[in-house]
């Protein structure tokens, strides 16, 4: 046990100090990229806290990604909010809130039905953020005119792709390990078993005295503020936020990201966003037709290895361990 | 030989459910498979209904091995199947109720007639509510209405589980009477029972079943002073 | 209000009715998939969206081999019908595999689909809204106080009345009704008294691939065909099944009224907001009756 730990620990160091040489080795594209992979880590984190963990599928999470990239531009365009941090934390707080109304709301229904209000609660964002163009920017969102402090220091000086390249970067690298490890506590807490035990067998959850609904409430909250810190970290980068994020394809396509990478292991979901964003763009630039290819590989997915790539890399180490 | 079942076992969720259960049922008998709540006789007739795969063994109906095939080729051989839980469907009518296994075989209008009117004759009170949602009768109808729709085609085979379940003494007493002129009229009918009192009068051989074993076969007269199955139903 | 006169108030209740008409065709194919198949089969919207294009084409080939433009209405439901070979492949094909798996994982292998039809529309049609040359007024206008409508909007409206009928009908008389009622039931003991059910399944795939693609090719005289139109048909057809109640026809029925109206007036007086309201109605009627209108309970 403790090898396979310390094993997990070598590989998870060694990615991290993959993905800190990146702006040094990768071509700029590439940097992009993988900048846009690590703020969407804690959207599918957070995505998959309550459809992994708690059994809940939400196909209206585009409402909190959106959540904290509004949250974001509003404050920066209205109050000349600077401090990231700051940012930061009112999107989490703005989705403390929206969370706990919503999630209070849907939390009562299980299986597709909260799929599906979860996906009405999606759309009516959806609309709001189109309807009231005073603050929202109607359908041409709002844009991002300035860069934040980071700790306090003022990088404005760097042109916008050498700030998002070299300080942003290291920021939000720090901030999604930051965030990676604390899930990893909060999913391995006595908190996170019982989310487990409630989607397992919830009859049987509470019987063991657990109040299921608060639990299930809970793990809707802590989701929504993970995804809407991604958002949070994706409006720098985007520089411009638009209703598209709380659209129900967006939701989509956090779910799916999340499949293709894994929902039954925790690291699945992380590897379903690089493979997702690298793939899309490589298949987007050189494919006009990636939908299909998207749609046939969720098929894929679905039916040969509904664990995803996680599953699928794991069957193949055994494979060839065993033989 | 209608039915043979041989050494058959079968595993739930890990557990081993029936342990080399064999067993017979001949042209025109009524065999009687009784056992405690838990002890697998449901879990024994949905496995000759081909709902769950058996591990090992076969069973043979009509001399027929039909172990593994789906419960509609089953049905379409010639089982009638009442579960314990009845399954009457909602959605339709109580007559719709017993015309759908005919409507699955295919038969046409006038046959479609002649087994409504066959039921109607055995269960005069089903025609009288015919036109009722299937689960708009009561308890005692409703496992009438079961008993019909495994009967209407006059399958070579009827599997009852618990058929007096939850029945008052006097539906007791003439759900055995009306089974035991259909016996009169060469049914062949294999039933479950988790007590003794269930166990119908005319039954010609009883199985005892404890923990997924057969541990007593024979007649009713018999067993009630065999020293297992006295232990099994408290009777020491 | 001023804005709403009477004849404004008939043209917005007649183009509601109209529209509540082709909305309660999409929503009834999902309806039917639902009750049967307890998936909620997103592929419905693409259906819909390929029984538009493939209407177009059909009745402009039509049009150009000289046949009168009289029989428009006839070469459209021609069109709807002739892509009925979707349901069976569909069904054999990618659902077949998903029927023993999580809900969550159901409704994606729709959503994959979604995705894959959005692409071969764009593949085969491009990118251009497709327009049919059999107009709205071929069949002449209804003079109603001082307004005045295509009578073609009355004839889908009759059409969409006339398949409800026959729905209702074939669920309620006929032998394969009966069995699909009965799976919707009991999935188990329909199998154990004979039904293949696997037959029961494709048959109301299809029904629902049809129900699509008769709405997609019937609204063509009035709208283009775009991309996009399918998803936003789902939008509209899955409010309907949730303030309807999963798997009730009837009450996809009121539902497809009531949003068709709804959708009418709104977009009238508050356009954009449409949506919105409509999405409101939805998740009041999950907070206040979470099976919907005309839901059997959970
Ligand atoms: N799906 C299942 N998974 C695991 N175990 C099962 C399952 N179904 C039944 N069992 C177990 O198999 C055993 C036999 O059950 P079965 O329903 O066949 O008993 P029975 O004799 O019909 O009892 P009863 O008189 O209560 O109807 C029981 O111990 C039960 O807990
Ligand atoms: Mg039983």
């Amino acid at each position: 046990m403790k090898k396979i730990l310390s094993g997990n620990l070598f590989f998870t160091l060694i990615l991290i100090a993959l993905l800190a040489l990146v702006p040094y080795i990768a071509p700029p594209f590439y940097v992009y990229l993988t900048l846009t992979s690590l703020a969407y880590i804690p959207v599918v984190i957070g995505f998959n806290i309550l459809f992994g963990y708690t059994g809940l599928l939400s196909f209206g999470h585009g409402l909190f990604l959106a959540l904290g990239m509004y949250t974001t531009a509003f404050l920066m365009r209205n109050y000349t909010m600077e401090n990231l941090e700051v940012l930061i934390l009112a999107s989490a707080l703005s989705a403390f809130i929206v969370g706990l109304g919503v999630g209070y709301i849907c939390v009562k229904y299980t299986r597709i039905y909260f799929a599906l209000l979860t996906l009405a609660f999606g759309m009516v964002f959806y609309t709001l953020l189109i309807k009231f163009t005073p603050i929202t920017g109607g359908d041409e969102g709002l844009r991002i005119t300035f860069k934040p402090l980071l700790l306090g220091l003022d990088f404005r000086y760097l042109p916008h792709l050498d700030f998002l390249f070299q300080p942003y970067y290291y920021y939000v690298l720090g901030i999604v390990i930051i965030l990676t490890v604390l899930a990893y506590i909060i999913v391995s807490s006595h908190f996170g078993l019982s989310l487990k035990a409630i989607k397992e067998n919830s009859e049987k959850a509470e019987a063991l005295g657990i109040n299921i609904k608060r639990f299930r409430l809970y793990s809707f909250v802590i989701s929504a503020i993970y995804t809407s810190i991604g958002g949070a970290l994706l409006a720098h980068i985007t520089s411009h936020v638009t209703p598209i994020f709380s659209y129900w394809t967006t939701s989509g396509e956090i779910v799916f990201m999340t499949l293709l990478g894994g929902f039954t292991n925790f690291f699945g979901p992380i590897i379903g966003v690089f493979v997702y964003t690298l793939l899309r763009d490589f298949i987007m630039s050189t494919i006009i037709y990636w939908r299909i290819l998207f749609g046939a590989a969720l098929l894929l997915i679905i039916i040969f290895v509904p664990g995803g790539i996680s599953e699928g890399l794991i069957r193949i180490y055994k494979h060839f361990k065993g033989a | 030989m209608i039915l043979e079942v041989e050494n058959l076992n079968v595993f739930r969720d890990g557990s081993h459910i029936l342990r080399n259960v064999s067993l017979e049922v001949k042209k025109g008998e009524m065999v009687c498979l009784v056992g405690r709540n838990g002890a697998g006789k449901t879990t024994l007739l949905r496995t000759i209904m081909g709902y769950i795969k058996p591990k090992s063994g076969t069973i043979k109906f009509l001399g027929r091995n039909i172990t593994g095939h789906s419960p509609h080729e089953v049905s379409i051989l010639g089982i009638g199947y009442s579960p314990d839980d009845l399954k009457i469907f909602p959605s339709l009518s109580v007559e719709e109720n017993i015309e759908l296994p005919l409507i699955t075989r295919k038969y046409n209008k006038f046959m479609v007639k002649e087994g409504l009117d066959y039921i109607y004759s055995v269960f005069p009170v089903l025609q009288s509510y015919k036109n009722k949602p299937g689960t708009h009768i009561s308890g005692g109808e409703r496992r009438m209405l079961a008993i019909a729709r495994a009967l209407v085609t006059r399958p070579s085979l009827i599997l009852l589980d618990e058929p007096f379940e939850g029945l008052a003494p006097i539906m007791r007493s003439r759900l055995g009477d009306r089974l035991k002129v259909l016996m009169e009229q060469g049914l062949t009918l294999f039933l479950t029972s988790s007590n003794l009192y269930g166990i119908p009068e005319g039954a010609n051989r009883i199985y005892c079943i404890e923990r997924g074993e057969i541990i007593y076969h024979g007649n009713l007269k018999e067993m009630l002073s065999d020293k297992q199955v006295k232990e099994v139903f408290g009777l020491i | 209000m001023a804005l709403l006169e009477p004849s404004t108030i008939t043209i917005l209740v007649l183009t509601g009715i109209f529209s509540s008409s082709i909305i309660f065709l999409i929503s009834a194919g999902l309806q039917i998939v639902f009750g049967i198949q307890r998936i909620l089969n997103l592929t419905v919207g693409s259906f819909y969206a390929i029984g538009a294009y493939v209407g177009i084409t059909f009745i402009n080939f039509f049009l150009k081999m000289g046949f009168s433009v009289v029989y428009g209405l006839l070469f459209l439901i021609l069109a709807g019908l002739s892509l009925s070979f979707l349901g069976p492949t569909i069904e054999r094909g990618v659902l077949n595999f998903v029927y023993k798996k999580e809900e969550a994982f159901q409704l994606l292998a729709t959503f994959g689909l979604v995705l894959i039809f959005e692409d071969m529309i764009k593949l085969i049609w491009g990118s251009y809204p497709q327009i049919s040359d059999f107009g709205i007024l071929t069949y002449g206008e209804f003079r109603f106080l001082d307004t005045s409508f295509p009578v073609y909007y009355f004839l889908v409206i009759i059409s969409a009345f006339l398949i409800a009928f026959l729905l209702e009908f074939f669920i309620k008389k006929t032998r394969q009704g009966k069995k699909m009622r009965s799976v919707a039931d009991d999935i188990e003991m329909s199998e154990g008294l004979g039904v293949k059910v696997r037959n029961i399944y494709i048959l109301s795939f299809t029904i629902g691939t049809v129900l699509g693609t008769l709405a997609g090719a019937l609204i063509i005289p009035v709208t283009a065909a775009v991309l996009g139109m399918g998803i936003e048909a789902i939008v509209l057809a899955f409010a309907v099944v949730v303030i309807a109640g999963l798997g009730s026809m009837r009450g996809a029925l009121l539902a497809s009224l009531i949003v068709g109206l709804l959708q009418a007036f709104i977009t009238f007086i508050f356009p954009e907001l449409t949506t919105f309201v409509i999405y409101l109605i939805v998740i009041a009627v999950l907070l206040i009756k979470p099976t919907g209108l005309m839901g059997k309970e959970i």
